[in-house]
């Protein structure tokens, strides 16, 4: 065997699937067909569920400078994102490039073995293993691993070659983009209805404006490269009446609002993640943030199985997770879409939602939907209202150490938290110490309706989600144990 | 120029009469031009929602409705919800239905009772704004074409009006581009479903009681019909549902469009329009007839001031500035349901976040307040002028109650008696020795249309219950053919303007407990003999129970006794749902000769927080408040009507 598990695409999916697979200690190769990086800025911003992530791993500080803010927008009607009382905002103007560059620094770090100018070619999946064919620099060479995850993107070859099912709508419309330098440009952030189209405006980091121009009802064009700038010129010229053809374009795309997602996200030994598995119009960056999820979700199921802790099944969970997921986020932006692209006839819809998200409580609905908090996995049955949540941001005092419940979850393994100093409920879990660390904390003031007012106990996924909770569940501790970190075992010696 | 109508009203629909009625409560005379011969004859169920009702309520028009069904849930763009969401605790909140026939009749019998005229079968050829009026054309069913005048002229002609089109009005907006195809079909099975999505269009069916079935179909994408024939709708279901209803035998053919129309301006000089005349829409869930009832409530007083020399400047201007926004408003909600309903694939995921947000609490009260024509400021439509208009009317709060005055002759008496019956009550007028001023009370009552009968009894000597009853079953008896009595005032009493305590003989002493206390004791409890669940018993006392005046001491004593009364059989009458409060004037204008010596007056207007004496009005509405339904939450309360001379 050549690697446990073979990765192509070296973009935000394959990179954070990397980092996770190496945290949990299993060996991974991610062939990444580029030589080098691109250095686009595509995806710029990071929801708040992103950043919690990102923050459950110590990947923050790796950013750099970068902006926050509560201002965020369903389908360009502005929406304060602050209601959600989050420890984090969400950030924008962190290019893509940079992201990726981060991730892959962590993931080097941490023993991932990143090989670039590799393309995937075929793949030969026999049952106890997978046999992947790829090209590089010295020819062809075939890869024996135990698991596939494609993470190559919209147009994934490891999709095609697996024959995963990808129904879903054609793009409608065209959006055109540049990130230009040499320009100054009011920011319109939420983007802007024009006759006839759309035109957005946001600043990016090093002086970086990037503009985004559509014109309803045209429906994609075939190409085989990226726009000249001069179309997005013109159709900028068209549309604002201010021409920017002087300015110097330093990355211009093409995308549409197609929507698309793959009938299961794994079939046999491949897995996709990304991209890869659902494609949608970029609203508020949610694709590369759903995508950094999907691999979050899968990393330590995926370790978990490999290392023989848990059975196969637990990967049936990350297709009805993350399919769902993918669904929701698939739905909101296609809603989203029809807002932005939407022209007059779409007005008055436009009038009573923006009058709605003047209540908290809509506010609150939408701002979980677009910052990946609305999400609920199905861990079983109970009536506390954190199961299946993301796990919130919560300071602990646990002895004389001041920690919090993100920072526990760094190590990338399961938390049992007892919030009530209850020596039983810590004996339960001492079955599955070598997965599950246990930690007696207290909290401070919890915020104005948390909800975790009242609870005693959690006990969370390496990704931060809640699998157990105390008051309120259905199931026992061990039950919840067993389902996520696998049958209990009498002590054993570490590996 | 001599005018045959203070206001020409064109249109006999629901928002015509309706508007003529409100014409007419507030002083106008209207005149209606009906173009059809006869009412619509069509079962169609009209839909009234929580602000229509609260303002058929307030003009006791839900009486002469009679009761009116509660239909189920509303929809916003065919997305379920409750519309009583919009206000749990408002009386009226939901839906309730009224069958469009029937709303017509009798909407059309308030104003004709409010003595508005209304011609069948006359149709408006020609309008021309005259300096200080208007004068139309009018084609009646026979003789010569003939014209008419009138301060103002408003077109209720609905969607296709003429008036809007004779007076020039701008009426902005577009045409339909997507349309809902309905047909009444016999001899077809089809189950009933109701906005139902397929992934062609949207399907609705419902059987009737006779076996026939109504259908309402669209097919994403398809433009309005030219000509509609069933064959089109047949195809459009067969596309849609999958299913045949070829073979069915139409009825009726119709379709509506989501068309969204406005006019720029609601009144042209002394041309205004209401109703579907203003504004076209979509007709979902029947917010099109209850705009145009509210621009007729917001509409009706003021041109009834403005058309007879009573508004303010700027009146009657507020009707656009208050109305086109209303219904630019509501034209928006209504195309963004449009949107939600006509929409196919692409609607489909903003539909579903849509159905997320009516899953609060918030979302459901704020899209059911709009629907519901709850969420509109207005300025405040003033109470209807208590100066006396013959032949015009009421707010009939107590229609078909039946109501004892007791000393209503003159004075606090006689004013209540006639505020009781200006709500629709039959009085009993009752007096003591007076038959000149208790029939004047009777004739005053009477002159405003409404209806009452004197009762002689003495009171305070033998056998004077006797004979009140006597007189006062008889009447009942004869005009409702029962002897059931809703209504109790018991405000006669005898009273002199002073006397010291030390003067005041035993005859005396007894005799003001006979009359003032002793009497309205036994009147009560035969009374409550007559009285169903409901009843209201007021009893007047006086402020002199809270100021010492020790000339008047035995009269004070009887009020004190007569609080007594109230305050304990309070509690014994509320099982039987009777209120029982007493109201305590203070100084009060009561005809007396006193009161026509300024000096006097301005002395005792010292003892007023308001600095005036109280005129019987002023007390008969706090009495006529207490017997209505609104006062059903006050018993046994001492009710101070003495324009703050307690305050001290």
């Amino acid at each position: 065997m050549d690697a446990s598990v073979v990765v192509v695409g070296a973009g935000p999916a394959g990179l954070m699937l990397a980092g996770e697979l190496r945290l949990a200690g299993i060996d991974v190769m991610v062939l990444e067909r580029f030589p080098q990086r691109t250095g686009e800025s595509r995806g710029i911003g990071f929801t708040v569920r992103t950043m919690e992530v990102f923050d459950q791993r110590g990947l923050l500080r790796r950013l750099g400078e970068y902006q926050t803010s509560t201002m965020g927008h369903f389908g360009g009607l502005p929406l304060d994102i602050g209601v959600l009382g989050a420890a984090h905002q969400a950030a924008r103007t962190v290019p893509q490039s940079v992201t990726e560059e981060a991730l892959e620094a962590w993931a080097t770090e941490l023993g991932a073995h990143i090989r670039r100018g590799h393309e995937f070619r075929s793949l030969d999946d026999t049952g106890d293993r997978v046999t992947v064919t790829a090209s590089g620099p010295d020819g062809v060479e075939k890869i024996r691993a135990r698991y596939l995850v494609g993470c190559d993107g919209g147009r994934s070859g490891v999709r095609k070659a697996a024959g995963f099912d990808f129904p879903g709508t054609d793009a409608t419309t065209e959006m055109l983009l540049a990130d230009l330098r040499g320009v100054d440009l009011e920011p319109r952030m939420t983007g802007q209805q024009v006759g006839g189209g759309f035109v957005m405006v946001a600043k990016l980091a090093g002086g970086i404006h990037r503009v985004i121009v559509g014109e309803r009802g045209i429906p994609p064009r075939r190409r085989t490269e990226p726009p000249a700038f001069a179309e997005v010129a013109d159709l900028w010229k068209r549309f604002t009446g201010i021409d920017i053809s002087h300015a110097e374009p330093v990355w211009v795309s093409a995308f549409g609002d197609a929507t698309r997602q793959v009938t299961e996200y794994r079939r046999g030994r491949v897995l996709l993640a990304g991209d890869s598995a659902h494609v949608h119009l970029p609203a508020g960056g949610q694709g590369m943030n759903t995508s950094i999820q999907d691999s979050y979700n899968l990393g330590w199921k995926l370790a978990a199985v490999l290392r023989g802790d848990a059975p196969e099944s637990l990967l049936d969970t990350y297709h009805t997770e993350r399919h769902e997921a993918g669904a929701r986020m698939l739905a909101n932006t296609q809603a989203q879409s029809l807002l932005v692209l939407g022209g007059a006839e779409v007005q008055p819809l436009r009038a009573v939602l923006s009058e709605l998200i003047g209540y908290p409580e809509v506010a609150r609905h939408l701002a979980a939907k677009v910052s990946g908090l609305d999400i609920r996995y199905d861990v079983g049955g109970g009536t506390n209202p954190v199961l299946g949540r993301r796990m919130p941001h919560l300071p602990l005092t646990a002895g004389a150490r001041t920690t919090s419940s993100t920072e526990l979850l760094r190590p990338g393994r399961g938390v049992l938290l007892d919030l009530a100093g209850n020596a039983m409920l810590r004996r339960r879990a001492q079955d599955w110490r070598d997965r599950v660390d246990v930690v007696t904390g207290t909290a401070g003031a919890l915020p104005e309706h948390s909800p975790l007012a009242g609870t005693t106990a959690v006990l969370l996924r390496p990704d931060g989600y809640v699998a157990w909770a105390a008051p309120g569940n259905r199931q026992s501790l061990s039950s919840a144990l067993a389902r996520w970190f696998g049958p209990a075992t009498r002590p054993r010696p570490r590996r | 120029m001599t005018r045959h109508a203070d206001v020409i009203v064109v249109g006999a629909g629901p928002v015509g009469l309706f508007l003529t009625a409100e014409l007419h409560t507030n002083g106008a005379r209207a005149l209606v031009l009906e173009q059809l011969a006869e009412p619509t004859s069509e079962s169609r169920a009209s839909i009234l929602h929580a602000r229509t009702m609260e303002i058929f309520a307030d003009r006791g028009l839900l009486t002469r409705l009679g009761e009116l069904p509660a239909v189920g849930p509303g929809h916003f763009g065919g997305l379920r919800f409750d519309l009583a969401a919009a206000d749990e605790e408002h009386p009226y909140a939901g839906q309730w239905e009224c069958l469009q026939n029937r709303l017509e009749v009798g909407l059309e019998r308030y104003a004709l009772d409010l003595g508005a005229e209304i011609r069948r079968g006359h149709t408006v050829t020609g309008l021309a704004q005259t300096g200080d009026g208007v004068r139309v054309e009018v084609r009646g069913p026979d003789g010569p074409p003939y014209q008419l005048t009138s301060a103002y002229l408003v077109g209720c002609d609905g969607e296709h009006s003429t008036v809007r089109r004779l007076a020039g009005f701008d009426f902005a907006g577009r045409d339909a581009d997507k349309e809902m195809l309905r047909a009444d079909v016999a001899g077809i099975a089809i189950d009933n479903r109701r906005l139902q999505r397929f992934r062609n269009g949207i399907a609705t069916a419902y059987r009737r009681p006779d076996g026939t079935t109504r259908l309402m179909v669209h097919r994403y994408g398809d433009p309005p019909a030219g000509d509609l024939d069933f064959g089109q709708v047949a195809a459009a279901w067969a596309a849609v549902t999958g299913e045949d209803v070829g073979h069915g035998r139409p009825l009726w053919l119709n379709r509506f469009g989501n068309a969204a129309r406005q006019v720029t301006e609601y009144q042209r000089g002394r041309v205004l329009l209401a109703g579907d005349a203003a504004h076209s829409q979509l007709p979902v869930g029947g917010q099109a007839l209850n705009l145009g009832l509210q621009d007729a409530a917001n509409l009706g007083w003021k041109l009834a001031h403005a058309a007879t020399g009573r508004a303010r400047p700027g009146l009657l201007a507020g009707y656009h500035a208050e109305r086109h926004p209303a219904g630019a408003r509501t034209l928006a909600n209504i195309q963004a349901q449009a949107q939600l309903l006509f929409g196919g694939e692409e609607v489909t995921a903003l539909r579903a976040v849509f159905g997320e947000l009516l899953e609060l609490g918030t979302v459901r009260r704020h899209l059911a307040s709009m629907i519901s024509g709850l969420d509109v400021q207005e300025r405040p439509r003033p109470p209807v002028s208590t100066t006396l208009i013959p032949g015009r009317s009421t707010v009939d709060r107590l229609t078909d109650k039946t109501a004892l005055v007791t000393g209503s002759s003159r004075g606090i008496g006689r004013a209540t008696a006639i505020r009781l019956a200006r709500e629709g009550a039959l009085v009993a007028v009752h007096y003591a020795t007076n038959d000149l001023a208790a029939g004047e009370t009777v004739a005053l009552i009477e002159k405003e249309g409404g209806c009452a009968f004197p009762v002689r009894a003495e009171l305070g000597v033998p056998g004077d219950m006797h004979e009140l009853f006597l007189g006062l079953e008889r009447g009942l008896k004869e005009r409702t053919g029962e002897s059931r009595l809703d209504i109790l005032v018991n405000n006669a009493g005898v009273t002199t303007t002073g006397q010291a305590p030390e003067d005041l003989t035993p005859e005396e002493f007894d005799r003001y407990f006979a009359v003032n206390a002793k009497a309205p004791y036994f009147i009560v409890q035969r009374a409550l003999e007559l009285m169903p669940e409901g009843g209201r018993i007021v009893n007047i006392s006086s402020g002199l129970t809270r100021t010492a005046n020790p000339d008047q001491l035995a009269y004070s004593m009887t009020k004190g006794a007569i609080e007594q009364l109230t305050f304990h059989l309070a509690r014994r009458l509320a099982p039987r749902g009777i209120t029982i409060n007493s109201v305590a004037p203070g100084i009060t204008n009561n005809g007396g000769a006193i009161f026509d010596i300024p000096e006097a007056v301005e002395a005792m207007s010292q003892f007023s927080a308001f600095k005036r004496i109280g005129e019987a009005g002023d007390v008969a509405d706090v009495i006529t408040f207490l017997t209505t339904d609104g006062a059903r939450w006050i018993t046994g309360a001492f009710i101070d009507a003495t324009g703050g001379t307690l305050l001290g």
